[in-house]
């Protein structure tokens, strides 16, 4: 092995307390930053995916009642994509523990004839006899109730009555009942008189062949209006929609302080390594001016420190990498829950992850190689004479001579150290609080 | 050993016209170490630098090996003018002209001895690949250290780490050896090792110039000076020990 490779090992050996450190540091500082870009880059594909297969309505009308024959004349107006009649009921159901929890109750009608606003059940047929209630996937927690056993449903009469449960669907529509607090029931109009609802359908869900924006879609729906209100079909109410998850802007802004925290997060680790590398290399500088004296070039040293610590870059990211992706899958696994969408697709853009392995690579190497490149260009003198610590100038100096603490001297010493480089006792800070910020972020959300 | 293959354009290998070299205090004032020195080594000579803390002394062995540059007035070494070269080119050319031998050794810890005097060579890059490691133990073996070569400095004793160092000192052939207080560290019985050791190397060709405290080194040295506050106040020839 060449000399200056056994030098560097023998470097690595001697130093391998504060190389274990900075290691720590920089894959706890990258696998921050790649969870939180993985987890972002995912859910806001998929969320919007699994929205889009829920095929979404973009406008309803309220009716007194929908008769077929308007769906057709409703269907056949162009740019209208597709059309389903359904109604809407509030009610009560029991969970099995005897709690009382409020319902959405769709009625829709036919469950293997959807057209807009779909739900599905994920490997399973639907029931063979519409008779019984399909509940939505995210309230079977709430619920504690099996597939077909019995329902306890409040009637509008205020009557208790007993349904069989049909199964679980998954309506990627709407929030989590565990986050609403609401359960979401459909039945089909077989099955409405059974829990006091009539079977008549009263709204009218619209899906447009070309969506546009949100002011676009209520300009259709008041063409729409008019031209049912000229064939004498007035609607109640006319609702353009945002066709979008009920969640999406808030995930959206949460992913995103995520993000900015982890960045924040990882850039301080890269200081914090920086940190570590630059007193690293202040002890090392007398070393610095032995070799100089021996004839090393600045690049000549700079290179022996870079060959330390750039392929401890490249260990801290082969590191990092797995634990990114693991921790991003289980921040979307987390929210797949929390959102109740359907992930169909766990892989992250290649574009994303080359992004990920230049930043996670370029940053930490070109923080740590300022220290190394300025302690690498000192003269050889000022290497050879270096003092070591140096008392403070200016305010800092004039601040230090305040800071005095009562009892032994050494904590006096102690504080007046942390003090003599405010710049570094600020990033430290910053770290740690950007560091307690994600951990609460994560943690409340 | 072999012998230095320094060409230089005068008789003189090293050259000193009126140095001055001064530091900076903190209160914007300046301290002259050095003031105006004029000093003329002939290759082959052996030079003692007496004087006492604070009368420029290191200063002196600082320009010579260009590890410092002059405030003014010209240095010249090994046939270059050290105020025209760069950091780089200095490095290069310090580690192909000149050992430098320290009071505290300061052998690379992480390092044996033999890879201590390899590293030198690859720095510099003068001696063929396949020469250095023989050159390394032969090195060593001139300065009685042949059983040591594989062991760490920590290890050795205060005089066998400053026999490595001048083994280090060697390791690119140079024509100009130079030692601040090399038996400042040690004890009277190593320190005439030590002693023995520089002067062999006038026999191998080296021209020495020794800053130090010590009589007994002192009185090898074909010729003392003397300096004080920054001047030379005495520059005598040591006829018995030239003899």
């Amino acid at each position: 092995m060449n000399t200056r490779w056994r030098k560097i090992t023998g470097d690595f050996r001697q130093h391998r307390l504060q190389i274990f450190l900075i290691a720590a540091i920089l894959v706890l500082g990258s696998a921050g930053v790649m969870t939180a870009l993985n987890a972002r880059s995912i859910l806001a594909r998929e969320i919007e995916k699994s929205y889009r297969r829920a095929n979404g309505a973009d406008i309803i009308l309220w009716f007194d009642k929908v008769e077929p024959k308007l769906v057709d004349l409703v269907r056949s107006r162009p740019g209208v994509a597709e059309v389903e009649a359904r109604s809407t009921a509030f009610t009560r159901v029991a969970g099995k523990s005897g709690k009382w929890f409020p319902m959405r109750l769709t009625v829709l009608p036919d469950f293997a004839q959807q057209k807009v606003n779909l739900i599905h059940r994920d490997a399973t047929a639907w029931p063979a006899v519409n008779d019984g209630i399909l509940i939505e996937q995210s309230g079977m927690s709430l619920l504690g109730i099996g597939e077909n056993e019995p329902v306890r449903v409040r009637t509008p009469a205020v009557v208790v009555v007993t349904i069989p449960l049909g199964g679980f669907v998954h309506d990627p529509a709407v929030a989590p009942s565990t986050q609403d607090r609401m359960i979401y029931g459909y039945i089909t109009p077989t099955a409405a008189p059974s829990l006091g609802q009539n079977a008549e359908l009263d709204q009218l869900l619209v899906k447009l062949s070309v969506r546009g924006s949100l002011s676009d879609v209520a300009e259709f729906a008041d063409d729409l209006n008019g031209w049912l209100k000229g064939r004498n079909l007035v609607p109640l109410r006319v609702d353009a929609l945002n066709n979008t998850h009920p969640h999406a802007a808030l995930m959206t802004a949460m992913l995103r302080v995520l993000e900015v925290l982890a960045g924040l997060a990882f850039v301080c680790s890269a200081t914090l390594a920086a940190c570590v590398i630059s007193l690293w290399m202040r002890r090392e500088v007398r070393q610095v001016g032995i070799m100089k004296t021996l004839g090393a070039r600045s690049s000549q040293v700079a290179g022996q420190y870079l060959a330390l610590v750039a392929p401890l870059v490249l260990v801290t990211i082969a590191l990092a990498f797995p634990i990114g992706t693991a921790l991003g899958r289980w921040v979307v696994k987390y929210h797949e829950t929390m959102l109740n969408i359907d992930i169909a697709d766990w892989s992250v853009p290649r574009s994303l992850v080359f992004q990920e392995l230049i930043f996670a690579l370029g940053v930490p190497l070109l923080a740590m190689a300022l220290p190394i490149v300025r302690a690498a260009r000192i003269s050889p003198r000022q290497a050879i004479q270096d003092p070591g610590i140096v008392a403070p100038r200016g305010p800092i100096a004039f601040t230090s001579r305040l800071i005095k603490l009562p009892g032994n001297r050494r904590w006096s010493f102690a504080l007046r150290n942390s003090f003599r480089r405010p710049w570094r006792l600020a990033l430290t800070l910053l770290a740690l609080s950007a560091g307690g910020a994600l951990f609460l972020t994560t943690h409340n959300n | 050993m072999i012998a230095p293959t320094v060409a230089t354009d005068d008789a003189d290998l090293i050259r000193l016209e009126e140095a001055t070299k001064s530091f900076g205090s903190r209160g914007g004032q300046l301290f002259p170490a050095l003031r105006g020195i004029s000093l003329r080594v002939a290759p082959g000579d052996f030079l003692a630098v007496l004087g006492k803390s604070g009368s420029g002394k290191s200063t002196l062995l600082n320009l010579i090996a260009g590890i410092d540059r002059p405030t003014s007035g010209e240095v010249r070494a090994a046939g270059e003018d050290l105020s025209r070269l760069g950091e780089n080119r200095m490095a290069l050319w310090r580690g192909r002209n000149v050992g430098v031998v320290f009071q505290f050794f300061q052998l690379l810890p992480t390092l044996t001895v033999e890879e201590n005097i390899l590293l030198a060579m690859d720095f510099v890059g003068k001696i063929p690949r396949v020469d250095r490691r023989p050159r390394a133990r032969q090195l060593l073996e001139l300065v009685g250290l042949s059983d040591q070569a594989a062991k760490l400095p920590s290890t050795l004793s205060g005089g066998q780490q400053q026999r490595a160092a001048i083994a280090r000192s060697l390791a690119n052939d140079p024509p100009i050896v130079l030692a601040d207080e090399p038996t400042g560290n040690l004890d009277s019985e190593t320190s005439a090792a030590v002693v023995e050791l520089f002067h062999g190397l006038i026999g191998e060709g080296k021209t020495l110039l020794i800053v130090t405290h010590d009589n007994n080194l002192a009185s090898r040295a074909h010729r003392v000076i003397q300096l004080r506050d920054g001047l030379i106040v005495a520059d005598e020839m040591n006829h018995s020990a030239r003899g």
